[in-house]
């Protein structure tokens, strides 16, 4: 119903009456608008022979095409859109009395709306002249034979369906409803009067409850909805802790999710390895696992002098990695070790970083050349 | 992206902070102003922020003198604004409304933390995570947090006002929660695990297609609170998640469009089903309405019903005390009536009470004066339907026959002006309602004069029969056949020792009857009222057919009768019929009905039956239909059957034969002589042939003298069995013609009520024809097997008979050899005697033989006063004839003298 275009089929052949008072408003304000009585009389029988075709309404327009003896025309009823800040007294006339809404949602128009709106000098239902009309018709009446009778359709449709009158003047069903909640204001001079009241205490940090469990639909996993849950809950518990939101890549957050929730991990579709090295350290682990870097000159000293103090196995280096048989170090910009191992001719994270190389080379088992 | 870490730097949580929510709740911003905005000379107004910074701009805030005015501000999206406000929340030097927002947002993670999270589709169809289910100490949190807004935080004014308004505290807090949450399950992996952008991605997403299940509509109660002014709290529950219910003022509050809109239509209904409710719908929040007391009494009416029928419950406040309620009191005052007519009449009072408790009669002053629908009762606050008022204030009703008091006693329920009361019986009705609640509770001795020792059940019966007819109410004994009706019923009469009594029974039962009273109650004056030139005997049994009684009832009804029983009493089912007219003119002291079928499977029937017995207590036809048989056979009514079954308890007794108490009792074969009149055409039939092959007999010698006399036996046998097979009619009329036929009915109809399956045993073939021939017209399956009957058409017959599918099994004694088990049978009916008991034996046998579980019942049919029943007569006495019977079978009577013959074969009136 949120569409600002709305179709609907024409009446077919069939003497109708309107029914309710809106829609005997509506015919009124176009026999009032009409000048001669004649082509009123005739577009009621084109009506009434189910001459117009499907009618469409949207903001400001009612449209259709009437097919008339010769040929059929298109014709268009206007009604001018409420401005903005009619639409505001006119929702808060409708928010004064939940009646109100209540009534539209059962296809009425309460005459005591209308009425609460025109006194706050908004006229939702069409007077006289408020009705414009355009055909592609050669006659010059106004409205036309084809006007008139798409005016009488009008009527019965607006007698079915009240919100069409809403949506002639700009809004949707959906619009109005969310736009005629009462806002309970409170005013400003008594709002700062009050002062800066204490905080209440922070709520302690609860465990996260059973997953919610969502009715199954189509086109969307509620499974991995409910996981979804989960993960933002541990999200929500880190940014509780650090106050602080890590801002990640899109691969980041893949191998993130793939490793706290290892049932998404074929999802994502996610590297074993990236998810060992998100295991090992996060997005520095992460980084460390394809990329290489050169360490400055002071760093590399530092860790020559360590490696040698420990009386490590002399290493292969290259740029950060430190390669002993196989078991390897690289070096972090965090300044920490991080211990890797060979499977397969790959490259492996294993064990926690350290900024002792000799502690992050105990990580690896040690194998004799 | 980059880290927050600029944000900081600029100081940001110095400003005040206000929040600016949007749709989807994620694209919602929080606004920074005032003095310590920093300096963002660098960046041009409007500029997305290449740092997380924020975007430069302004913003229109309301200052605390009403006033209005533009003012430089720096936004931030709800998620960067997250951290900012976090460490607001932790900063001394933080601005009281960046503090406020960041305390939200510790609510906010703090729900979210604890998975409180639940997809919806918002105003503008998008997908959004809001905040939810909030249990009772997550909104009391909302809400104190809410008290502690500073202006500042909601200092943007409301569109359209003058003066000056902010918006309201609590809704905010929930948009802002709301829209963090929304930020929280989002993300690139998100979307790459859901397969999906929806309720993953932080781009906007419209689904609309997804709002009936983000949202599965609402209930609506109404919580009734205070004592002295009573308010009605419209209350708002969630259908997909039941623990959820918020007051609409919670509801209106929150983002949840949709349910206020459902919501509204239900108040709108719930309205219209009770009016007062019309004056929420002329506020703008539907939040509560108070309610008149006249309000309340109309709900305690119907409104409460009314709403229930929209489906608005109504839940009372605890502390109010609802359990007051009225039942009326029968028979308080007066003596038991010694019978239960039509005039007698006993008192019926209201009785009001708490509980189980009655109230005094101070109380029921004080309920009666009561101008309100709540009183003080016994400390505390009680709720008084106006109605119970009512009835305090009426306590006397009009008084109601005797028979009807003690109906309302045995349901629990009277009907008071077309209500269904709660009825307690006190005085002498709470007494005869005693007695008759227990089956077992007076000994009584079997008479002395009873030739017979009864077995426990029949003694049951008698102690039954004896307390119902004793206290001027009839009975029903329906007891299975074969379970000695008959003689519990003699037992009664002796053990009465009143005046006389009428049994009224089919025909065929009459020798029945007399042979049974002859023998267990030798001495007692028994006779017959039927035929012609009867008299009515004014003492001891006298038994009639239902035609008699029918055509005779003005004479019979001149007897005072202690004790009238019809036998069968099925046969006057349909209370229209002259019979049923008939019996109700005929009075007696008691009246007992008896029958054999299960009258209880048809509720007319058993009211036909009952109204005789018990006149009154079911009621007339028509309001018995309306009251009991329509809810109980038409609408299953479970509740009413269960009324009903304690209204006819105490007036209806069958028994099984399997029933736990009886079936021990029951020996595994009975054997019973079934006698039977002949016809009027039988009759005389049966003396022609006596007539003329006597005369040949007797002019006869040798061979040919020995062929005519087994041609007379055979003849008299035949005319005994039935006109039609002596008078080889080809196609008879077989109603009403043989005493023995319309036995045969009687058994059957008893036994196929049961469910019983029989064995109709015959010498003759063309007998067992005929006798199929008329079941079949009666709608009575039969099959027939004889010695012609080949071997496997024979087997195919024993499986039918033995899975039930056929319940009569029709043999002639010849055909009945070996190899046959019938174990399905129940009953055995020998129409014809073969004069041999070993044959009959060797037949019943088929039946009852191992693997029998049931008693067999064996009837054997034997025409009064003819052949048959003298050599019965002889069988049973054993005198020489029987043996060389049993030694010779039907050629012993050829060597018979004419005279000897004559004797035996003679028609006698009587037994």
């Amino acid at each position: 119903m949120s569409t600002r275009v709305q179709g609907f089929p024409a009446f077919g052949k069939g003497v109708r009456h309107t029914r309710t008072w809106w829609g005997r408003t509506w015919s009124q304000a176009l026999e009032d608008t009409s000048l001669d009585q004649k082509p009123l009389r005739q577009g009621r029988k084109y009506a009434n022979a189910g001459l117009v075709g499907p009618i469409s309404v949207s903001p400001g327009r009612i449209s259709a095409a009437v097919h008339d003896t010769d040929d059929t025309h298109q014709t268009t009823v206007r009604l001018a859109e409420f401005t903005e800040p009619q639409w505001t007294r006119f929702l808060a006339a409708v928010a004064a009395k939940a009646g109100h809404l209540a009534a539209l949602l059962d296809r009425e128009m309460p005459r005591e709306l209308a009425e609460a709106a025109a006194d706050a000098g908004v006229d939702l239902l069409p007077g006289i002249g408020d009705l414009d009309f355009e055909c592609t018709c050669p006659d010059w009446e106004l409205p036309c034979r084809h006007a008139a009778a798409l005016c009488h359709q009008a009527s019965w449709l607006l007698d079915t369906d009240p919100w069409l009158l809403l949506l002639l003047r700009g809004r949707t069903q959906e619009e109005v409803v969310a736009g005629a909640r009462p806002t309970t204001g409170v005013l400003a001079t008594t709002a700062y009067a009050a002062g800066t009241p204490p905080l209440p205490p922070d709520p302690p940090v609860e465990d996260l409850g059973a997953l919610p469990e969502f009715t199954p639909i189509e086109d969307l996993d509620v499974e991995v909805l409910s996981l979804l849950v989960a993960d933002a809950a541990a999200k929500a518990r880190d940014l509780l802790h650090t106050a602080t939101r890590p801002h990640l890549t899109d691969r980041e957050d893949l191998v993130r999710l793939a490793t706290t929730h290892p049932t998404l991990a074929d999802r994502v579709s996610a590297d074993p390895r990236e998810v060992a090295a998100w295991r090992q350290a996060g997005p520095i682990g992460l980084s460390l696992l394809d990329d290489t870097w050169t360490p400055p000159k002071p760093d590399l000293n530092r860790a020559r002098t360590a490696w040698h103090d420990a009386e490590l196995p002399p290493a292969t280096t290259w740029r950060n990695r430190w390669t002993v048989h196989t078991g390897q170090l690289r070096y972090g910009p965090d300044h920490r070790w991080y211990p890797y191992r060979k499977h397969d001719n790959t490259w492996w994270p294993t064990g926690t970083p350290n900024r002792d190389p000799a502690a992050a080379l105990s990580e690896l088992p040690t194998e004799q050349p | 992206m980059s880290s927050l870490g600029g944000a900081l730097n600029t100081g940001l949580e110095r400003c005040a902070a206000v929040f600016e929510a949007a749709d989807p709740p994620r694209l919602s911003t929080v606004a920074f102003y005032g003095d310590h905005l920093p300096d963002l000379d660098g960046l041009e107004r409007g500029d997305q922020s290449s740092d997380g910074a924020g975007v430069p701009g302004s913003l229109v805030v309301a200052l605390p003198d009403g006033s209005k005015r533009e003012v430089a501000a720096v936004r931030l999206p709800v998620a960067d604004a997250v951290p900012v406000l976090s460490q607001a929340r932790r900063a001394g030097h933080a601005h009281p409304a960046a503090a406020f927002w960041g305390a939200a947002v510790v609510v906010a993670l703090q729900l979210v933390a604890r998975g409180r999270v639940r997809p919806a589709v918002t105003d503008g169809d998008f997908d959004a995570w809001r905040v939810g289910p909030l249990d009772p100490a997550d909104l009391r949190r909302v809400r104190d947090l809410a008290d502690a807004m500073p202006a500042h935080a909601r200092a943007i004014p409301l569109a359209g006002r003058d003066p000056v308004e902010l918006p309201g505290a609590e809704p905010l807090v929930r948009s802002f929660l709301d829209a963090v949450a929304d930020t929280m399950p989002r993300g690139a992996a998100a979307v790459h695990a859901l397969g999906s952008p929806v309720f993953a991605s932080p781009a906007p997403q419209r689904v609309p297609h997804l709002r009936t299940w983000a949202d599965q509509g609402v209930r609506v109660s109404l919580r009734i609170e205070g004592l002295e002014e009573f308010r009605a709290v419209v209350q708002v529950h969630s259908l997909a998640d039941p623990s959820l219910v918020v007051d609409a003022a919670e509801l209106w509050a929150g983002a949840d469009r949709r349910a206020r809109s459902d919501a509204m239509v239900v108040l709108r209904r719930a309205a219209r089903a009770f009016p007062p409710l019309e004056r929420l719908l002329d506020l703008p929040v539907p939040d509560e309405v108070v309610l008149l007391d006249s309000d309340v009494e109309e709900l305690l009416r119907d409104g409460a019903v009314r709403l229930a029928g929209v489906g608005v419950d109504v839940h009372w406040p605890k502390d109010l005390v609802r359990d007051l309620s009225a039942r009326v009191v029968l028979g308080d005052r007066g003596d038991r009536p010694a019978f239960f007519g039509p005039d007698q009449l006993t008192t019926v009072n209201w009785q009001l009470a708490l509980g189980d408790d009655p109230l005094t009669p101070d109380e029921l002053d004080r309920l009666a004066e009561a101008h309100r629908p709540v009183v003080r009762l016994r400390d505390r606050w009680t709720l008084v339907d106006p109605d119970l008022a009512r009835k305090a204030r009426e306590r006397d009703l009009k008084p109601v026959a005797a028979i009807d008091a003690l109906g309302a006693a045995l349901t629990g329920v009277a009907e008071i002006d077309g209500e269904q009361v709660p009825v307690a019986a006190t005085g002498w009705l709470d007494d005869v309602r005693a007695k008759l609640a227990l089956l077992d509770s007076e000994p009584v001795e079997p008479p002395a004069a009873l030739h017979a020792t009864l077995r426990d059940y029949q003694l049951r019966g008698l102690r039954w029969l004896d307390r119902m007819t004793s206290l001027g109410l009839g009975a029903c004994l329906a007891d299975d056949m074969g379970l000695g009706k008959t003689i519990t019923l003699i037992a009664l009469h002796l053990h009465r020792a009143g005046g006389p009594t009428l049994v009224v029974c089919p025909a065929s039962l009459l020798g029945n009857w007399q042979r049974e009273i002859e023998k267990f109650a030798p001495g007692v004056p028994v006779t017959r009222y039927h035929g012609s030139g009867r008299e009515v005997a004014h003492e001891g049994f006298v038994l009639t057919t239902y035609g008699t009684m029918r055509v005779d009832a003005d004479r019979l009804a001149e007897v005072e009768w202690d004790l009238a029983v019809a036998d069968e009493a099925q046969h006057v089912k349909n209370p229209s019929s002259d019979t049923a007219k008939a019996l109700r003119r005929i009075p007696a002291t008691a009246r007992v009905a008896l029958t054999g079928t299960p009258v209880e499977n048809s509720l007319t029937e058993l009211w036909a039956i009952l109204d005789w017995t018990t006149p009154g207590l079911l009621g007339g036809l028509p309001a018995f239909k309306a009251r009991w048989a329509k809810p109980i056979e038409a609408d299953r009514d479970r509740a009413t059957a269960d009324r009903f079954a304690a209204l006819i308890r105490p007036f209806l007794l069958r028994r099984r034969k399997s029933d736990p108490g009886v079936a021990p009792e029951l020996p595994p074969k009975t054997e019973t002589d079934r006698p039977v009149a002949l016809t009027r055409e039988q009759a005389a039939l049966y003396e022609a042939v006596v007539r003329e092959l006597m005369a040949e007999i007797a002019e006869a010698d040798g061979i040919a003298r020995r062929g005519r006399v087994v041609k007379l036996l055979t003849g008299l046998k035949q005319v005994c069995n039935h006109p039609a097979q002596y008078l080889k009619e080809s196609s008879p009329r077989l109603e009403g013609r043989s005493g023995k036929l319309e036995l045969l009915d009687e058994l059957l109809d008893t036994i196929l009520a049961e469910d019983g399956a029989v064995l109709v045993f015959t010498q003759y073939v063309s007998m067992a024809r005929l006798i199929g021939k008329h079941l079949t017209a009666r709608g009575v399956d039969s099959q027939l097997l004889h010695g012609g009957t080949p071997v496997p058409a024979r087997e195919e017959m024993v499986r039918r008979f033995q899975d039930g599918e056929v319940p009569v099994f029709l043999l002639s004694l010849k055909a009945a050899g070996t190899g046959l088990n019938l174990t399905r049978a129940d009953h055995v009916v020998h129409y014809d005697r073969w004069w041999n008991p070993a044959v009959e034996d060797q037949a019943t046998d088929r039946a009852y033989r191992i693997g029998q579980t049931k008693p067999v019942q064996v009837h054997r049919l034997v025409a009064e006063g003819t052949i048959e029943d003298r050599i019965a007569a002889m069988l049973r006495a054993k005198r020489d004839l029987a043996s060389s019977v049993l030694a010779h079978g039907e050629a012993a009577f050829t060597e018979l003298s004419d005279a000897e013959l004559a004797d035996l074969v003679e028609l006698r009136s009587g037994s």
